[in-house]
């Protein structure tokens, strides 16, 4: 996993028609919101809502997909999976993956 | 044009707004609260609204359902954005009409594609609506020309056949008003009342016909010479008859039946109670009221009290007895007409007591 980009550059610039400007007020805003998109997403977990962990985990996967975030987006998928499947054991283990993953992806998209 | 974008994910919101503004003359209006853009939509004009389907509260579906009960917007372009296997989705808000999609995440050539081709739409909508706005101004502004036209065609022949009567300008003023007093007090539709005030006032215009040895007589006429006077009636309705205005053709009935009487002893016809049109019968009571409390050349001004007691005797015989029914019961508004058009020429003529009622 360690040799996945986080983001795909390169086709999130070309959907933008290479408006760099675009692309770091958008990565900026996502900077911005990722902490609440965690927060909700861990929220729904601890109170083992599952129809919550399925909006946050949308929110969380809408945003990311704008970066073509695989790595993130594969994660959350596999733990509304495992929150559908009622193991929340493994669930919380994925937040774990996925914070750390977010943080990465915002230090990278800081730095755009 | 304002472009309304309402996306709950802080992200998504930014990247399309970013998008729009992009676009030229487009102005984004973005709302991360769908009920907070539903309000800014319902109060103000949006030119195109994108909206998020999957919300929390007010979903994508419920949002445009509350906009598309705006009648003003039952036409506005609206995208809706959705992953495209969302097909369940995507059929419902095609139901609501006028909606196009956007897929998830959002690709800028198709987001820009879509945008333009909705404004497009819009531009039209809104050259349509200003076209069709405008020329329903136009017709309101034809038709009204018409109508004061044709007032001022009225108000000429009045005039025209004033200049041929020794009666007073003040007179044709007073009996139209009382005629139309009538009318509404009968009950008569207010466009006939409201007619009856503009027709009234031709309906002597006859006289034009009338010799004028005949008409500026000052003595009584001799029978024949009666005779003579009384086709005023007639020659007034020839000279109003067949037009295509319908004050014009109220005016020809009320010159040629002005002179008519309930029993039937009237001229030039001789008609009797209903064949007489109410036109006739009403402007009976208002012309011979005013021509009794008015002074002329060969007698004084009556009295109110007298005009009003012959008014009563004559009910049934001379007049229709629903037309000085509805003129008595408003006796004030009558003396009000009274006392607005005085004439000026003879001010002591008709001296009245103000003690009258």
């Amino acid at each position: 996993m360690n040799g996945e980009p986080l983001f795909d550059l390169r086709s999130t610039l070309d959907n933008l028609g290479n408006d760099v400007e675009i692309l770091r007020v958008v990565a900026a805003t996502f900077v911005e919101d990722a902490p609440r998109l965690l927060a909700d997403l861990r929220t729904a977990l601890a109170d083992r809502d599952v129809s919550m962990v399925i909006r946050a985990g949308h929110s969380l996967k809408g945003s990311a997909e704008n970066f073509g975030a695989a790595a993130l987006i594969r994660t959350v998928e596999a733990l509304e999976e495992a929150s559908r499947a009622d193991d929340f054991k493994s669930a919380v283990g994925r937040l774990g993956e996925i914070d750390r993953l977010l943080a990465r992806l915002c230090a990278e998209l800081q730095a755009l | 044009m304002n472009v309304v974008i309402v996306d709950d994910t802080p992200t998504n919101l930014e990247l399309m707004r970013m998008l729009v503004q992009r676009l030229d003359g487009c102005q984004p209006i973005p709302f991360a609260d769908s009920g907070s853009g539903l309000d800014w939509c319902l109060e103000n004009d949006p030119d195109l609204v994108i909206v998020d389907y999957l919300m929390p509260k007010l979903d994508g579906l419920e949002f445009i359902r509350h906009v598309r009960r705006e009648p003003r917007h039952d036409s506005l372009p609206i995208l809706m954005v959705t992953a495209d296997h969302e097909k369940s989705v995507r059929y419902a808000a095609l139901d609501e009409g006028g909606v196009d999609f956007l897929n998830k995440p959002v690709d800028r050539m198709e987001f820009l594609a879509r945008v333009r081709n909705m404004l497009a739409l819009r531009r039209s909508q809104r050259a349509l609506a200003d076209r069709a706005t405008w020329l329903a101004e136009e017709v309101r502004r034809a038709v009204a020309e018409i109508h004061d036209r044709e007032r001022e065609t009225i108000v000429r022949l009045a005039r025209a056949a004033e200049c041929r009567d020794p009666e007073t300008g003040t007179h044709i003023l007073r009996m139209a008003h009382y005629a139309q007093l009538i009318a509404v007090q009968m009950g008569l539709p207010p466009d006939f009342a409201e007619m009856l005030l503009h027709a009234a006032p031709m309906h002597d215009v006859g006289k034009l016909g009338t010799p004028d040895h005949i008409l500026l007589k000052p003595g009584r006429h001799s029978p024949e010479e009666f005779e003579i006077m009384k086709q005023h009636t007639q020659i007034g309705y020839e000279i109003l008859r067949e037009s295509s205005s319908h004050a014009i053709q109220m005016a020809a009935s009320i010159a040629l039946h002005h002179h008519e009487k309930f029993d039937g002893s009237g001229y030039p016809r001789g008609l009797a109670r209903d064949a007489i049109p109410v036109e006739g019968r009403i402007v009976a009571v208002a012309d011979v009221f005013d021509a009794l409390t008015s002074a002329r050349p060969y007698k004084r001004a009556w009295s109110l009290d007298e005009a009003r007691d012959y008014l009563c005797g004559s009910r049934g015989a001379h007049f229709d007895p629903a037309c000085v029914d509805a003129f008595l019961a408003v006796w004030d508004e009558v003396l009000e007409i009274r006392e607005r058009f005085v004439d000026e020429e003879e001010p002591a003529a008709a001296p009245e007591p103000d003690n009258e009622r």
